[in-house]
């Protein structure tokens, strides 16, 4: 390997300083983030729940109950028929 | 590799701390004075650290965060992903510290932290916009006055260029070697490798290099 080299690598990879906000990013990182939104998950899962069921009952409700079928009188039969 | 007496000046209040913590407590403590500046060694600043002390956490982090840093930039070329990786390096660092045993020394122990964030961090983040990384470079670089300056600074580029286009293993050893000024001995424990591996990977890097930058 020749000098020149081993000079441009030593220059060009030679240590350097730290940004001294490199700290606040480490403490950052650190803190614990659980418990914020844990606090906040449970009243927001129980009101979607709630606002889910609550839509699921509205349109429930709004439709019109289907009779399971159609009874047609022998009568009223006849009347279609022979009329 | 670097003894406990480079640390930088909170070190030293840190260590007049403990000494006063363990003068009260009436226990023997290995801090000595040398003139009116408190020495503290590596294995007492380790042990207030897996004790939870976050004074100590903090020298600690001092007395190391040039070296983390340096081997980040230097492998990863960027500021902003060395500062990820810095960070990683330290939160893992401060959570697995109750792990340290001292089988090898402290300094090798961060180097083998860094060096496997690095190393994550390669195979996790693939540059997906490598144009806009060189284009987010050149706005950083610094203007530059004269006609010298600007060979001075096209060559610097093109040794980092070349500097980056190295395998990570390979790259990694160069790092070692230049940024921190390690040994064979101290790379190949650091990575846990055979001497012979480690003088083999730095003399292809080097032959790789003066092939690349032949022209320059």
């Amino acid at each position: 390997m020749s000098d020149l080299l081993d000079l441009e690598l030593s220059h060009h990879l030679r240590p350097v300083e730290a940004p001294p906000e490199l700290w606040a990013r480490v403490v950052d990182a650190r803190r614990p983030r659980g418990r914020a939104s844990a606090f906040f998950a449970l009243p927001v899962a129980a009101a979607l729940t709630l606002f889910v069921a609550g839509a699921l009952y509205v349109i429930a409700r709004g439709q019109p109950s289907q009779e399971p079928y159609r009874t047609v009188s022998p009568a009223a039969e006849c009347m279609r028929c022979h009329t | 590799m670097s003894d406990s007496a480079g640390m930088p000046a909170n070190v030293s209040s840190w260590a007049a701390k403990i000494r006063e913590e363990n003068a009260a407590a009436a226990r023997p403590t290995e801090a000595t004075v040398i003139g009116m500046a408190p020495v503290v060694t590596e294995r007492e600043l380790v042990g207030a650290c897996q004790r939870g002390d976050r004074d100590a956490f903090r020298a600690l982090f001092e007395a190391y965060r040039n070296k983390v840093y340096s081997i980040a930039l230097r492998f990863a070329g960027d500021e902003s992903t060395a500062m990820d990786i810095a960070q990683e390096t330290f939160v893992k660092l401060f959570s697995s510290i109750r792990d340290f045993r001292g089988d090898s020394s402290f300094d090798t122990w961060i180097y083998r932290s860094v060096v496997n964030a690095c190393l994550d961090h390669r195979r996790r983040g693939w540059r997906l916009l490598p144009l806009l990384d060189d284009f987010a470079g050149t706005l950083r670089a610094p203007a530059v006055s004269s006609l010298d300056d600007l060979l001075r600074n096209e060559r610097g580029e093109r040794v980092r260029a070349a500097i980056d286009r190295l395998a990570p293993d390979l790259k990694i050893v160069v790092v070692l070697r230049y940024t921190e000024g390690l040994s064979y001995d101290e790379i190949a424990e650091v990575l846990g490798c055979a001497l012979g591996t480690i003088a083999s990977r730095l003399n292809r890097a080097h032959k790789k290099l003066e092939r690349w930058l032949a022209h320059v």
